[in-house]
């Protein structure tokens, strides 16, 4: 018999393959030019702006990583921003050589920022955290995007950091296979995010439209819709790699993902009156896919608690009882036969790992099923499914107003 | 965007329709599957009726019996395929008009064993369960794989019927007061004892006495 699970099932399916369907449209039309880039005209002047909290592990690698990239150091900076550490990340910076460093009091990131910019000299801010370690080439490939005036942010290709333990294996698929879908979003100029660990940004552009937002939890998400309901542009460049360290202990990971969380909210309930609105790309695209994803996820979750209470339910009045009356415990009656779940269910699944070998391909040799399969499969039974459990309790956060960096 | 946007749900639309029509082709599959078992059935069943219809002395009535419990039996398994297939069987009804014809089957097949008992002693009991088709509850459930294990254990030794109270069958209606079924889960063993609710398979055996 058809029930409303199954109706709702149906219902979720489908918003989940029309999103992957948009994606390989998108992918067929642009494939090609994933790792297109354009032709170098000229080369601008680049602030590297290092907010700095308590980094006192990476921050000098940071700067030595920056100080290594392919670029005339004439038309390159170096500005630190120590943000208040409480550890020896200022006395480190104080004794490197080549770069511009201040200390102020603790303001968030954002503010550190916006400090930085301040002081900036180039004509292209490019922010990067105080844990990424920028590829040799990556800023020569990333600034030929600023050759259109109207691009005023170019993200990258964010990659995890020489992953130690099962976690951070985990977020080093998680990172690679987020390249794809963000380039091709690159198409319907629907980017959403410059990630923190690097992102370059036109700086009389981000002066004009007011700076970093320091109110708000993941300013990279915000800064990127700011510049867009702006009518600017962002470009992506797949192969200029930024390695940043992610966290290896599950507290950390959570507390991050719940800050991410918080912060996307935050961010769509800031442009929520666009909604429907020109331009075109906020409105009519990422703002419904956030609230539409958003909702999703936890109707999803809901859903999944249904089907898991009533199993366990029926578990224990049904085939315990059962059992206590004489039943036999073992026997079980699957039923192996094909229908419009399992049907639907396994389309999904084949989409999706279509997907998956896509994505990969987009960066060769960051990782393959074959060699990195156990993470592969644990990324897509369980890594995946945590990710509404932390919604839940980011909502219940932010509606507390209790959330921090 | 807009024509990429409408594009991937014409798409996504098309997909469902796929997946929904072969969906339909599994489901069509196994109703025929069921419906061509059926009128098998139906053919050996009307055969055996004839001629256990023609017996009139007892000693015929090993062969009459063992006749009876092979259709018994393939009635049986073709009840669990119903039950395994009906699960699957989500966007169509038409397995529940072959359900129903299953049902009136095995009321056919119960009247002949009933005549078999009479002619020639009780060779076997006869555990009749009464469930609900659209008013499943935990506890018919849990009396679904009480009888099933019941069934297993006790064999050849039990002709094992079942029969849903609501498909709106007026043979089944009549049977219900006739024996007094007044609510499900209920099990009727030899045309004399009503067990309503939950029942171990120990309470069944004291009336059925299998083992």
């Amino acid at each position: 018999m058809f029930t409303i699970t199954d109706a709702l099932f149906l219902l979720l399916s489908f918003v989940n393959i029309y999103f992957l369907v948009l994606f390989f449209i998108v992918f067929v039309l642009e494939g090609k030019n994933v790792r297109k880039a354009p032709a170098i005209k000229t080369l601008p002047s680049v602030s590297f702006i290092i907010p700095v909290y308590n980094k006192e592990n990476s921050i000098a690698k940071v700067v030595e990583s920056i100080k290594k990239l392919s670029y005339p150091k004439s038309l390159m900076e170096i500005i630190a921003v120590d943000d208040g550490s409480k550890d020896g990340s200022y006395g480190i910076l104080k004794k490197i050589s080549g770069i511009k460093l201040f200390r102020k009091k603790n303001g968030g990131r954002a503010d550190a920022l916006n400090f930085g910019i301040e002081r900036a000299k180039g004509k292209i801010i490019a922010c990067i955290d105080a844990d990424s370690y920028p590829e040799k080439n990556s800023l020569i490939k990333a600034v030929r995007f600023f050759d259109d005036r109207n691009v005023a942010g170019v993200t990258v290709s964010s990659l995890a950091n020489n992953p130690k333990n099962f976690l951070q294996k985990l977020q080093k698929l998680e990172y690679i296979l987020l390249v794809l879908s963000r380039k091709l979003m690159e198409r319907l100029n629907c980017i959403y995010v410059t990630p923190g660990p690097m992102a370059l940004y036109r700086k009389d552009v981000v002066k004009k439209v007011g700076g970093f937002d320091t109110r708000n939890m993941t300013e990279d998400i915000e800064i990127a819709w700011r510049l867009l309901a702006k009518g600017y542009r962002i470009r992506m460049s797949v192969d200029s790699k930024v390695y940043t360290d992610v966290p290896g202990i599950l507290k950390d990971w959570w507390h991050q993902r719940i800050r991410w969380n918080v912060g996307g909210t935050q961010t769509a309930l800031k442009y929520s009156h666009l909604f429907f609105k020109k331009p075109s790309n906020i409105g009519m695209f990422i703002l419904p896919l956030f609230t539409l994803s958003y909702l999703l996820t936890l109707f999803g979750l809901a859903l999944f608690s249904y089907v898991f209470l009533s199993a366990a339910y029926s578990f224990i009045f049904v085939y315990l009882k059962s059992a206590f009356l004489g039943a036999d415990l073992l026997s079980v009656q699957l039923s192996l036969n094909p229908d419009i779940l399992s049907i639907t269910g396994a389309f999904m699944f084949a989409v999706s790992m279509a997907w998956l070998k896509l994505s990969l391909g987009a960066l060769k040799g960051e990782a393959s099923i074959k060699k990195d399969l156990p993470a592969f499969a644990v990324f897509l039974l369980f890594y995946l499914a945590v990710n509404p459990f932390n919604l839940v309790a980011s909502t219940w956060k932010f509606l507390r107003k209790s959330y921090s960096w | 965007m807009k024509e990429l946007t409408i594009t991937a749900f014409l798409i996504t639309a098309l997909l469902f329709l796929a997946i929904l029509g072969a969906a339909l082709i599994f489901e069509n599959s196994r109703t025929e599957e069921i419906r061509k078992s059926l009128e098998e059935t139906d053919v050996l069943w009307n055969d055996a009726r004839f001629f256990s219809g023609s017996i009139s002395n007892a000693s015929d009535c090993g062969f009459l019996e063992s006749e009876n419990l092979k259709i018994g039996d393939r009635i049986y398994s073709e009840g669990l395929k119903i039950q395994n297939y009906e699960s699957a069987n989500k966007l169509t009804d038409a397995l529940l008009i072959e359900k129903k014809r299953y049902a009136l089957l095995d009321l056919q097949f119960w009247e002949n064993s009933i005549q078999i008992r009479k002619k020639c002693g009780p060779p076997f009991s006869t555990v009749i369960y009464f469930y609900s088709q659209y008013g499943r509850t935990a506890e018919q459930e849990t009396m679904d794989r009480v009888l099933m294990d019941f069934k297993q254990r006790c064999g050849p030794a039990t002709v094992y019927i079942t029969f849903p109270v609501d498909m709106g069958l007026s043979s089944i209606e009549f049977v219900k007061k006739d024996y007094n079924i007044t609510g499900t889960p209920s099990v009727l063993i030899n045309e004399k004892a009503v067990l309503t609710g939950v029942v171990s398979t120990d309470e069944l055996n004291k009336y059925a006495k299998c083992w």
